[in-house]
């Protein structure tokens, strides 16, 4: 029996549960590494095929490259800009990520706090916005980008972004505000704050958690977009990675396996590291609630 | 002086008049509470002070100024929230030190004061840890330190007991008591709680839906309630109300229970009886500490103003201080509270003495007093 001076109901139902929740870890365990398997084979294959040579690639299909080279790196910078791709693709998509925080947080808020007979409809909207398909809209926006003379530039690639973001911002943001009371607000009004205040210093560090999964979910929506690019770019030294990558597909006939995967490898990488470092803010603020 | 007025103040949510025709007056300094039941618009009133709320109609004076085109900063009051509402992701200094933040302090005044308030509220020892890992009381403190360290005109409360256990609540209610007397600050405090507005204010305002029925101090209110719904809210046990009619009897004016047998009303008292003509319905309002047993009390003049009823004992609560007795009179139940222990049990059947000169009549049919 445990002891009165230990919390009780901190360990009763552990014990007595034991043995069947050792079962229940095997299962869920091995759920877990078939899993994990199955999503990082696939970049373990990425990885390994990026510092293959040709042979090892595609003829012998070795399992572990039995010789390193970095030849498929050299090509690639070589033969490619994707340096410069890499730097279009970060800077445009940072950029969407920022604005779309900015916009998305002030109109959520804006739709909890004030609009609220309205605010249900023109959430609805905005999510709707978010639901037609890109290809739908892609002529005219064409068709309205090149009227303003945007078609191959990257403003006009970041307003095609912000098409889609902002919907999808503002119905994150407007179900993280929702979970967030009030009346913290109207203390700040009443303690002084005026509205941007309140907005800034109170409601936003609480929203914090979500403007986190909003900023991740917008940021590789943008990094991985692929159609507006390849309609609205046009000159190389305006691509995005999801260009170059298409490109060294060669059309499906002639693929260079290497190269391929060390574009690859280069545009998967940067997420990844985001998500490394994000991740416990993540975490967070699926779990403040609001996405359920 | 007065510092808080309210003229005409009224309040509509859509098609629903919430609050109609406030009007009174609260003099500088004074500790003033606004009751109510459940939904009678307390806390709207209190958001309409705060700026909180529009004021749809009528004006609210703080200090001889109208407010109603006035944003919240520039009322200089100060609110306490039922939830606290405190910042959560900030410490109690820095939850203490927005408001001075806002009013753009020095810094080296802000923590003078933000150390003043946390030593009056004794908040000395929290004021680096953050709300979620206060206790209920020490979040409560920690709102009202966030109210004071800015010393403003007027105090606003909400409910701020009520999220607190029972010893807790009448721990708190000695502190901002006291608080008050050491501040001298205008308070104005929202309770549903009549004990809490009884012990802790010097004005008492009853709203019942979104309207005024009574201003005055607690002894007023209890001693000479306007009507009815006054009369049954104040005090505990509530007052007895029994209904009837005042007759003459062979040249003697008789309170007549219904369905009872007639009661003379001894000269001299329930001045409001002689108004009632005959037959009209009314009620004698008596506290349950106003009827006695003949014998029993200490206070008794010789029966002079006393009318007798017999009933029997239907119930018996002993609190240890007091007996409350339960007996079933010609009218519905009324209620005794004797002072000490008596010993007596349900079947039982007694004689109890109304004190007459303590009792209240009202119209049946307007439920106002009448004297
Ligand atoms: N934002 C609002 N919109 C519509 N009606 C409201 C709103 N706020 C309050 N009301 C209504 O106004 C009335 C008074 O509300 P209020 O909150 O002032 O009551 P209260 O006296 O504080 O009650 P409680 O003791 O329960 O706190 C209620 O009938 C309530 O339904
Ligand atoms: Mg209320």
């Amino acid at each position: 029996m445990t002891s009165p001076s230990r919390p009780a109901h901190k360990r009763l139902p552990r014990r007595n549960r034991r043995k069947t929740s050792a079962i229940r870890s095997v299962t869920v365990f091995g759920g877990v590494v078939l899993l994990l398997f199955l999503v990082l084979f696939p970049f373990y294959w990425m990885v390994t095929a990026s510092i293959k040579n040709f042979r090892e690639i595609s003829i012998e299909r070795t399992l572990v490259p039995r010789e390193v080279t970095f030849k498929n790196y050299v090509d690639l910078f070589e033969q490619t800009s994707i340096l410069w791709h890499l730097f279009n693709t970060a800077w445009i998509s940072c950029f969407v990520t920022f604005v779309t925080i900015i916009l998305a947080s002030m109109s959520a808020y804006v739709l909890t706090r004030f609009l609220t007979p309205t605010a249900e409809w023109i959430a609805r909207i905005s999510l709707y916005a978010y639901m037609v398909p890109s290809i739908v809209l892609i002529i005219p926006f064409y068709i309205g980008l090149r009227m303003a003379g945007l078609v191959n530039t990257h403003a006009g690639l970041i307003l095609s972004y912000l098409s889609f973001t902002l919907p999808l911002g503002i119905w994150m943001m407007r179900a993280c505000f929702q979970t967030i009371p009030k009346t913290m607000e109207e203390a700040a009004v009443v303690d002084g704050a005026n509205r941007f205040e309140a907005f800034f210093l109170i409601a936003m560090p609480q929203a914090l958690p979500g403007v986190v999964s909003t900023a991740i979910f917008v940021f590789i929506l943008c990094w991985g977009e692929y159609l507006y690019p390849v309609v609205l770019i046009n000159s190389d030294r305006l691509r995005t990675i999801t260009i170059t990558l298409d490109a060294l597909t060669g059309g499906g006939q002639n693929i260079k396996f290497g190269l391929l995967m060390a574009a690859s490898t280069v545009a998967t990488v940067p997420i990844l590291l985001i998500f490394l470092v994000l991740q416990k803010h993540l975490v967070r603020g699926f779990a403040a609630g609001g996405y359920e | 002086m007065v510092q808080v007025v309210f003229n005409s103040v009224g309040k509509d949510f859509g098609r629903d008049a919430v609050l109609r025709d406030i009007e009174f007056e609260v003099p500088a300094g004074r500790f003033v509470a606004l009751i109510g039941p459940s939904g009678c618009g307390k806390s709207t009133l209190l958001r309409m002070i705060a700026g909180l709320e529009h004021i749809d109609y009528g004006e609210i004076y703080i200090d001889g100024k109208a407010v109603n085109d006035l944003a919240p900063k520039d009322r200089d009051v100060a609110m306490v929230f039922q939830n606290y509402a405190l910042y959560p992701h900030m410490t109690v200094a820095e939850n203490m030190l927005f408001t001075l933040r806002m009013a753009r302090r020095t810094r080296a005044e802000s923590n003078d004061r933000m150390w003043e308030a946390a030593r009056i509220l004794g908040l000395e020892s929290l004021l680096d840890r953050y709300p979620r890992h206060l206790s209920g009381g020490q979040r409560q403190r920690v709102a009202m330190g966030r109210a004071i360290v800015r010393n403003p005109k007027v105090f606003l409360f909400d409910e701020p007991l009520s999220n607190l256990d029972a010893k807790l609540r009448v721990q708190m209610r000695a502190e901002i008591k006291r608080l008050h007397q050491r501040l001298g600050t205008t308070m104005i405090f929202v309770t549903h709680d009549q004990v809490e507005a009884m012990t802790m204010a010097e004005q008492v305002v009853i709203l019942r839906e979104g309207r005024v029925e009574q201003v005055g101090t607690p002894l007023e209110l209890y001693d000479r309630p306007t009507n009815i719904f006054v009369a049954g809210f104040i005090g505990s046990p509530t007052m007895n109300l029994i209904g009837g009619t005042f007759e003459q009897d062979r040249g003697r004016l008789c309170f007549v229970p219904r369905n009872g047998t007639p009661i003379p009303v001894p000269p001299g008292t329930l001045p409001g009886a002689s108004k009632v003509g005959p037959g009209r319905e009314c009620f004698l309002g008596i506290r349950p500490e106003h009827i006695s047993l003949p014998g029993l009390d200490p206070n008794s003049d010789g029966g002079g103003s006393f009318g007798e009823i017999s009933a029997e004992v239907v119930l018996v609560e002993v609190t240890g201080l007091d007996t409350h007795i339960v007996a079933s009179a010609p009218d519905g139940e009324i209620t005794i509270l004797i002072r000490g222990r008596f010993d007596t049990a349900a079947g039982d059947r007694l004689s109890f003495r109304l004190n007459f000169s303590a009792a209240h009549v009202f119209d049946a049919e307007t439920g106002e007093r009448l004297d």
